[in-house]
């Protein structure tokens, strides 16, 4: 096999190796997360986890948000994508934290459809 | 371990020594300041960096790959690669050492944005929680610049190349995350293939660090990401040594 084939082949091994091992740890590492903001913004307090805790019937909440529009948006409609991560992720935070008692919808409205 | 030590502390020091630092450090701090300033830093009126750090991808697109392009072009170009790797060094050394001089230079470079905390801090009352997830994403990003800029730096013996080629594929890695990208791509590709392509993309990694969470998802996602490119640095030079 010639040098340049072979470094060809090498290449596109190694990116082949990279892109599957960036997919398996977006997969894996979901839950694993540390909140360095000073305020915690991103971590319940006691009060929060002891309501929860104490849900007795399952409880289905709906996030309204229209991503594929905001896609079609110019780039400065990022701070509304910002703040629509920002509480996905709040929200996500209960679901994870209520044992599936509350359970998370993410709705994205489109013209002419069910939602 | 001290053939790292040699090619790291040789090339550290050769960015001093031109004056490739100098030009590189006073374009990056004026535009670093200016696009901050431009875009709204006190018409936001909130004691934060994300003005700063905003700019950084694009900023670093066009900088990282010229302070990488000469890693490897240049010891092409003039012949003392050969020189190099008859030293009893290995390939995996002379690499790395390569890399990581050029990482601690852009780590000097974002040291010396030193005023804009303190601006920040003597104007209010920021989250140095915040600050620090930024500097680590901004340092992430250069890092995969950086590692890109070398495989092409390794690829080829002239250095405009190697600069033209890691500038357009440090541009499609940013840019395929952007949301009007996301929407041209989104009208002919299915929605499964457009959200793994914002997966490889870096802006979103970035954004999400920003936040001032710090995800196993992104950080591993940055660490891959180089490994991956710096190995395939290592394996095309491994090949033009080889026999």
């Amino acid at each position: 096999m010639s040098r340049t084939l072979r470094q060809i082949a090498g290449v596109v091994f190694v990116l082949v190796i990279m892109f599957s091992l960036i997919s398996i740890c977006q997969k894996i590492g979901k839950g694993i997360k540390a909140d360095i903001t000073q305020q915690k913004i991103y971590t319940l307090s006691s009060g929060t986890k002891a309501i929860i805790g104490k849900l007795n019937q399952p409880i289905k909440m709906k996030l309204y948000y229209a991503k594929t529009a905001a896609m079609q948006a110019p780039d400065n409609i990022k701070y509304f994508d910002n703040y629509y991560e920002f509480v996905k992720s709040l929200l996500e935070e209960y679901v994870a934290q209520s044992k599936g008692k509350v359970q998370l919808e993410v709705i994205d409205p489109r013209p002419y459809s069910d939602d | 371990m001290t053939g790292f030590k040699a090619v790291f502390k040789r090339e550290f020091k050769s960015y001093f020594t031109t004056p490739l630092a100098y030009v590189f450090l006073v374009v990056f701090l004026f535009f670093s300041g200016y696009l901050t300033f431009k875009q709204g830093f006190f018409e936001a009126r909130q004691a934060d960096m994300s003005a700063f750090f905003m700019n950084m991808p694009l900023l670093f697109v066009f900088l990282v790959p010229a302070a990488a392009m000469r890693l490897w072009a240049e010891e092409r170009k003039t012949g003392s690669i050969e020189l190099l790797f008859t030293l009893p060094i290995t390939v995996k050394q002379a690499v790395l050492g390569k890399f990581f001089a050029a990482w601690v230079f852009m780590l000097v470079a974002m040291a010396m944005t030193f005023p804009m905390v303190i601006t920040v801090c003597y104007l209010g009352n920021p989250d140095i929680g915040l600050i620090i997830a930024g500097y680590a994403a901004t340092i992430l990003i250069a890092g995969g610049f950086l590692a890109v800029g070398c495989f092409f730096s390794a690829l080829s013996n002239n250095q405009v190349i190697s600069f033209v080629l890691s500038v357009v594929a440090c541009a499609v890695l940013v840019f395929a995350g952007m949301p009007t990208t996301m929407n041209y791509f989104s009208t002919f590709l299915p929605a499964g293939l457009v959200q793994a392509i914002s997966t490889m993309s870096f802006q979103g990694h970035f954004e999400s660090m920003q936040r001032g969470v710090l995800e196993f998802k992104d950080i591993s996602y940055f660490i891959i990401l180089i490994a991956g490119w710096v190995a395939a640095t290592g394996v095309i030079l491994d090949e033009r040594k080889a026999n």
